[in-house]
């Protein structure tokens, strides 16, 4: 919240006079409160006056100003705690917390407010919240300098992450993976998957924590949005799987879905990790000519200010900075023991909320030895057919996928059609495909099928002369399909009943419905057979 | 003072930052300025995380970009629309070798590049870049030392255990005493660590030969290099510098390998020791020494199983190298490395390095050595050792570009197709060891057919029919009526034949694996590959390299292999076909019987 809309609640004439006499500005009361408060807060939002009055306050007050900045990693301190931490840290001047924050509300920086639990709170306008943040970054800002590198690297990219989530999708769709009596991927399986991200990650090692950042943002996404679904298989066996959902999210532009991953990871960066990550983010990127935010020195400030028993910046820092650069937010580097972070270029733009446009490709290539090279670019609709008929090879700037016979069937079991696939071949290629490729795509299709399995529906004749004359009848040739056996004709399963019907009108009269027991049918008639003989 | 009372509202802060274009804006301070505006998707050049370069075929700055590639990068594979390079320690020295910067190289990259250049790759450019020249060997007096500006580097190398055994103490400050012995190993152990050593120690010259190439053979043709094997010598020999002397040069099938050697001999004017893959070979290169150099038969001389002849140039075989009484005796032909004072080593198709060969390699380090080869590829993985004991990789090109040129001739590869009888059938299924599996298919009566077909249709073309069992092959020359070359032919009944077949008396050959290497039939324009060693793609592209001889008239080659389909034998097809596809070779894949359709009748 800005200045503007605290002073909005001040309607005392004399207040907003007090304020203006604090801040250099003679406001007359015989102005109206509404034209005292627009003065007042163009003096108070003006950055530069802001800054200069903040660094002539004394060295408690600027620290009362910092603990209520960054006292906690989430919501701003209770007034309680904030008096609690500044009366430890204040002994010797023998100030206590609470008059050194009232000496702050009364010169209009800090202000007061209630929770939803009506806990009283310190809360600062957005203004003086920037002016913290420049002079902690200035406080803790290391120039650039050999041997540290010049340019910041380049870093996050959306386009990254997407392929990191098809790749993710298309990993559960062509297997699903065992999950452990816990709902955890088991930690194998983790490797092989993470050794495919670029760059590669590993396995938590922390109990608490069974995914590492990425995966665990994926896996999170994937759940939200409901694209991956837990099921059982007849063993009991847990298995983690794509669903319907991830076939129709599948089919979004890229631009459409890149949203949707943007705006998630935003908020999965404040919301499960508090705001911790993001509040490392904004010093650093107020830090200009290509400067380092030094953590070394950082971290005891933060840790000296923390208000929560339960925040520890010397933990929580390294494992916030660990997610930010898994992510290529942010860059570390090392100099004379003092561990350095910077915003890459990607982590700029992460931080201006900004999402550059994707232009979408719909072609790919495919080569003579049967890798096909997938820009990452191309529509999620056309990546997802083909992964269905393709192995991962590589995960790069440009994903490499292989086509195999092993590949190409594993898709003919799921339910893809044979002759499909080359036509969506045909279809994105952007170069005709290699004469050696389509052979071989034909000669698998063909293959495909070539043995299968069958339940026949058998007519049983006691002898092979009836069946020979059943089968000659012209009154049933509708409803079989040949010989099995000498004494057994094949049967249209659809039509069995009709065939019944049509055998009981021309004479014969069949057993009813489908015998089961067949040693008990064929038992009966051989007594039959035998009374008849005596 | 006045306290506001309201209800919390979380704080939402978002500043305004200046905002970052698409990803495609280079970092133009790297960008020259002519690549500059280029339109991103014009750049043929991705640059991958691991280290490997896409290069698109085809667009406006293929050339340029594949030119600039190829003084930091090696090239992988060349299919027909996109090369594959790759970065690597080794490509990265040997840039910095020849003096580039990382800036250069990161300039490179950037400008033909269609995405940025990512970061662990600049990282890593940098990095290894700013270790060569760290460590250097150099010659004072007759002492090899090791030295470093880095006196952290030398003392952490001092120290180092697995180093200990190649070094013999401190030669001074920051000065490492090397046991000249130990040289090859000490480069090799530094190299694995990471570490690349600049061999600034120069070679011994060995024995002083006049050799000259003649400018006409003397079998009467006017002679000379072509331009891309005098680059080759050049880009080994390095004006006789230490940073060249020792290297591989990578050259097709049929590009004239063996002219580079006697260039790098002409260059070196030493005793040149020779060694080749057979008795054939042995003769081969005899023969091209004598007809294309100054040097007489009394000067040349072989080292074979029949004959024990050391002269100042001489040829010797692997074989007889590395051959012993029993397994736990020593090499006793190795004692031809000390036999003179050799100049230049030369390894003909270095891929197939011994392994024994190795150990003494790493002995000869003071000694120039040339590794000459179309397929460095080895099943055992040793390429490394390749480059690190006979030297980085000086010279190569894309099999496309000689053809283009011309200095190849330019073959169609077929692949025929055809069904295993059904007789043979059962057989098959039952085969349970894949290896009998794979001989049942390759051995596919219905091969003969089919043989008998191309050869008809070739009726005036030079023919070799190639396969890998001998009863098959047999089978073949009796019904072709043609002579068969086995391993067990005499040598000079194989070089009778070998010289009827380029004289045109014999119009067909049924060779074994023997013709496989270093077989100089420069007539043969077609091949019919029968059966071959399982899944060996050098072995497939050292048989197409038996008719890449450039051709009079059209200047084209034939190269049939096939297949029995459902089998081992087209299974290993599809593997052995890898590497000439990613040099760009297109298999036409036809049915048996097709083949009249597509080919046309032989009767026309």
């Amino acid at each position: 919240m800005k200045y503007q809309e605290f002073l909005a609640h001040i309607g005392d004439s004399q207040t907003l006079s007090y304020l203006g006499r604090l801040h250099g500005l003679d406001l007359s009361p015989r102005q109206s409160p509404a034209r005292m408060r627009e003065q007042l807060c163009a003096r108070l939002a003006d950055p530069t006056y802001l800054e200069s009055y903040i660094r002539e306050l004394p060295e408690v007050e600027q620290m009362g100003l910092m603990v209520t900045a960054f006292g906690r990693k989430d919501l701003f301190p209770t007034t309680e705690s904030v008096h609690n931490r500044l009366n430890e840290l204040c002994k010797k001047t023998g100030r206590t917390g609470g008059r050194i924050m009232a000496s702050l509300v009364s010169r209009g920086l800090v202000f007061t407010s209630r929770d939803s639990s009506y806990r009283s709170l310190y809360v600062l306008p957005d203004e003086v919240f920037w002016v913290l943040l420049r002079l902690l970054a200035q406080r803790h800002a290391v120039p650039n300098q050999p041997p540290l590198p010049q340019e910041p690297a380049f870093g996050f990219d959306i386009l990254s992450v997407l392929n990191e989530l098809f790749l993710f999708l298309g990993w559960l769709r062509r297997e699903p993976v065992r999950l452990t009596q816990a709902g955890y991927i088991y930690r194998r399986e983790q490797q092989r998957l993470l050794s495919y991200f670029n760059p590669p990650e590993e396995p938590d090692a922390e109990q608490e924590k069974p995914y590492p950042p990425r995966l665990r943002f994926l896996v999170s996404f994937c759940d939200t949005y409901e694209l991956i679904a837990p099921f059982a298989d007849s063993a009991g066996n847990t298995y983690l799987g794509t669903t319907p959902e991830a076939d129709k999210w599948m089919q979004k532009s890229l631009n459409r879905q890149a949203k949707e991953v943007f705006e998630y990871l935003y908020d999965h960066l404040q919301y499960l990790h508090g705001p911790l990550p993001w509040m490392l983010l904004l010093p650093a990127s107020v830090i200009s000519d290509k400067g380092w935010l030094n953590l070394t020195t950082l971290i005891p400030s933060l840790t000296e200010w923390a208000v929560d028993p339960w925040y520890l910046p010397e933990r929580e820092v390294p494992q916030a900075i660990k997610w930010l650069t898994s992510f290529g937010l942010v860059e570390k580097a090392y100099i004379n023991g003092q561990q350095l972070i910077r915003l890459t270029v990607g982590g700029k733009r992460f931080r201006s909320g900004l999402l550059p446009a994707i232009k979408q490709d719909t072609k790919f290539l495919v080569q003579p030895n049967y890798e096909v090279l997938v820009p990452q670019e191309l529509k999620p609709k056309i990546r997802w057919n083909l992964e269905a008929y393709t192995d991962l090879v590589k995960n790069d700037r440009v994903v490499v996928l292989k086509i195999s016979e092993q590949s190409v069937y594993r898709a003919f079991k799921r339910g893809f059609h044979p002759d499909e696939f080359l036509t969506f071949l045909e279809k994105h290629v952007r170069t005709p495909l290699p004469e050696n490729v389509v052979y071989s795509l034909r000669d698998w299709c063909d293959r495909y099928g070539a043995v299968y399995l069958e339940q026949p529906l058998l007519l049983a004749c006691r002898t092979p002369e009836l069946a020979s004359e059943i089968a000659a009848d012209p009154r049933f040739k509708p409803y079989l399909r040949g010989e099995f056996t000498p004494r057994h004709l094949r049967v249209d399963p659809d039509r069995y009943m009709e065939f019944l019907a049509a055998l009981e009108a021309a004479g014969y009269r069949p057993r009813p419905g489908i015998a089961r027991d067949k040693a008990a049918a064929e038992a009966k008639g051989r007594l039959r057979d035998a009374e008849k003989e005596e | 003072m006045h306290s506001l009372q309201y209800i919390f509202v979380e704080l939402v802060l978002v500043p305004a930052f200046p905002f970052f274009l698409l990803s495609g804006i280079m970092k133009d301070e790297l960008v020259p300025k002519r690549m500059v505006g280029i339109a991103v998707n014009e750049k043929p050049v991705i640059v991958q995380r691991d280290g490997s370069i896409l290069l698109e075929v085809g667009g406006p700055y293929y050339e340029e970009a594949r030119d600039a590639l190829a003084r930091f990068a090696e090239l992988v594979k060349s299919p027909e629309y996109v090369h594959t390079y790759r970065l690597s320690p080794l490509s990265l020295w040997n840039a910095a070798a020849t003096g580039m910067s990382a800036r250069e190289i990161e300039e490179s990259l950037s400008a033909y590049s269609r995405y940025p250049v990512p970061d662990n790759i600049l990282r890593d450019i940098r990095d290894y870049l700013s270790r060569y020249g760290k460590l250097k060997l150099i010659r004072q007096d007759e002492t090899l030392l090791l030295v470093s500006d880095d006196p952290l580097l030398i003392t952490e190398i001092a120290n180092s255990k697995g180093l200990s055994r190649y070094i013999e103490g401190w030669g001074g400050p920051n000065r490492l005493k090397v046991a000249p012995a130990q040289r090859g190993y000490l480069k090799q152990a530094l190299i694995k660590l990471g570490w690349p050593v600049e061999d600034l120690a120069g070679y011994t010259p060995g024995a002083p030969l006049a050799i000259d190439l003649r400018s006409t053979t003397l079998s009467g043709k006017s002679f000379a290099l072509r331009s891309y094997q005098e680059e080759a010598v050049a880009a080994f020999w390095a004006s006789g510098s230490e940073r060249g002397g020792s290297g591989v040069v990578v050259l097709p099938c049929g590009a004239g390998k063996t002219m580079v050697g006697l260039g790098a001999m002409a260059r070196a004017r030493c005793h040149t020791l020779i060694i080749v893959t057979s008795t054939t070979a042995v003769h081969q290169w005899r023969d091209e020494i004598l007809d294309k150099t100054t040097l007489g038969p009394d000067e040349v001389g072989e080292y074979t199983g029949d004959l024990k002849d050391v002269r100042p140039v001489t040829i010797a075989t692997y074989q007889v190298l590395t051959w012993r009484p029993s397994k736990t005796e020593n090499f006793p032909h190795f004692a031809v490395f000390n036999a003179r004072d050799w100049g230049l080593i030369i390894y003909d198709e270095v891929h197939l390095l011994p392994a024994p060969v190795f150990r003494v390699t790493a002995d000869l380090q003071a000694r120039r050595r040339l590794g000459l080869t179309a397929t460095l590829v080895r099943e055992d993985g040793r390429e490394e050792d390749v480059f690190t004991l006979v030297g980085p990789k000086r010279y190569d090109v894309p099999w496309k570009v000689l053809e283009k040129q011309g200095w190849i001739a330019t073959a169609t590869c077929t692949e025929i197709r055809l069904s295993l009888p059904q007789e043979k059938r059962l057989e098959y299924a039952l085969a349970r060891d894949p290896h009998v599996k794979y001989r049942l298919a390759a051995e596919n009566p219905a091969k003969l057919a089919v043989v008998r077909e191309l050869v008809a249709r070739h009726r005036d073309d030079q023919v070799l029919v190639i396969g890998q069992y001998l009863d098959q092959l047999a089978e073949l020359a009796a019904e072709l009526k043609a002579p068969l070359i086995t391993g067990r032919t005499p040598t000079q009944k194989r070089e009778a034949l070998f010289a009827a077949f380029r004289e045109g008396r014999e119009k067909v050959l049924v060779v074994s694996r023997v013709a496989n290497f270093s077989i100089d039939l420069p007539e043969a324009n077609v091949a019919i590959q029968v059966s071959g060693t399982f899944g060996s793609r050098q072995e497939e592209a050292q048989r197409l390299g038996r008719i890449l001889r450039p051709k009079a008239g059209a200047n084209q080659a034939y190269f049939y292999t096939l297949v029995t389909r459902d089998t081992k034998d087209q299974e290993y097809a599809a593997k052995r076909q890898l590497f000439l596809t990613e040099q760009g070779y297109r298999y036409t894949i036809l049915d048996a019987a097709e083949l009249t359709d597509r080919l046309g009748s032989s009767e026309a």
